[in-house]
């Protein structure tokens, strides 16, 4: 092959140590070989964000710097489209959550990547659960007593969330689903924040 | 948070934050429940769903790394490695919890692979009956 197709540095590096790892016996490869780059696909500042600067802080010492990129936007999906597609040579991972793992994949008519198919689960670090919580002036003790006056009054009811389209919303869906009383109205009340 | 407490909704299903915890203690919100297999560490006190009598009621936004399908066993292997070592630290741990989150030790790559089909398993009938939709 051309040495100026395939370029004399590139030929060292990856030559030399396909050469030598094909001499050994155990694997030759050093990692990593560079920075690792953390894709949190949200914006900083969210509790997320929190969760992977954490992360990044930890494997310093070992793994050297991890660069973390807020790539937000489309619940997620951008930033994580960006890992789908990128090498799979472990210096590319993606702090993923619920949304762009399992629910923005299998809500969207045509999703950019396979939420099974195109990743590898590495650790899952933290949960983060929704809850059911009312008003104190809900003449409701339990949660038994609460779905016995929502069934009765499932008109009156109304339940806010972060915004359409987040868990908090598909936890008060599951709720009504649940209990039979699709007439509980969603409002969202205010745009979602960062996860 | 601020419409629930001021009683201008009646009912929330939010994430557990400090925030909305500092509200029920003093009163003027009331957590029925936690929709989550086990019960929180930042709220011991609160049941879960399930065992409150709505089995089933188990909605929880998980967190972790994932890297492109095909990166070779041996770093997948070293990345949880590494990550358990750091999980395993009080320090770490705390601050997870005071960010609102659930600390898991015991995660790799199974577990978290086996997350998602669960996931995915669990909720794509429940957006297909509800009719979700995204924003």
């Amino acid at each position: 092959m051309p040495m100026n197709l395939l370029g004399r540095r590139r030929f060292l590096k990856y030559g030399l140590a396909a050469a030598s790892a094909a001499a050994l016996p155990a694997p030759a490869f050093a990692y990593p070989d560079r920075p690792i780059r953390l894709i949190v696909p949200f914006s900083p500042g969210g509790a997320t964000d929190v969760a992977a600067r954490l992360w990044a802080e930890k494997m310093k010492p070992t793994l050297g710097t991890v660069v973390i990129e807020n790539k937000g936007g489309g619940g997620g999906v951008i930033g994580a489209t960006e890992v789908a597609r990128s090498q799979p040579d472990g210096h590319t991972f993606v702090f993923g959550n619920t949304s762009t793992q399992v629910l923005v994949p299998a809500i969207m008519p045509k999703p950019p990547y396979d939420a099974v198919k195109d990743f590898a689960g590495v650790y899952i670090m933290c949960l983060s659960p929704t809850c059911i919580v009312v008003h104190e002036s809900v003449p409701a003790r339990t949660l038994t007593e609460f779905i016995a006056y929502a069934k009765a009054n499932p008109t009156k009811l109304s339940y806010g969330t972060a915004g359409a389209g987040t868990m908090t919303n598909l936890s008060g869906e599951l709720f009504k689903h649940l209990i039979g009383t699709p007439e509980i109205t969603h409002i969202p009340t205010r745009a979602p924040r960062p996860a | 948070m601020t419409d629930l407490a001021a009683g201008h909704i009646p009912m929330m299903t939010p994430n557990v934050g400090a925030t909305l915890l500092q509200f029920h203690r003093a009163g003027t919100v009331r957590i029925l429940a936690i929709a989550a297999q086990q019960r929180m560490k930042a709220a011991p006190d609160i049941p879960t769903a399930i065992e409150a009598g709505l089995p089933g009621m188990v909605a929880a936004n998980f967190n972790g790394l994932f890297a492109r399908a095909g990166t070779p066993r041996a770093i997948l292997d070293q990345i949880t490695q590494l990550t358990r070592a750091a999980m395993a630290e009080d320090e770490v741990q705390k601050s997870l919890i005071t960010s609102g989150f659930e600390p898991i030790l015991d995660s790799g790559p199974e577990e978290a692979s086996g997350m998602v089909a669960d996931e995915l398993a669990r909720w794509v009938p429940i957006i297909k009956a509800t009719g979700f939709k995204m924003e």
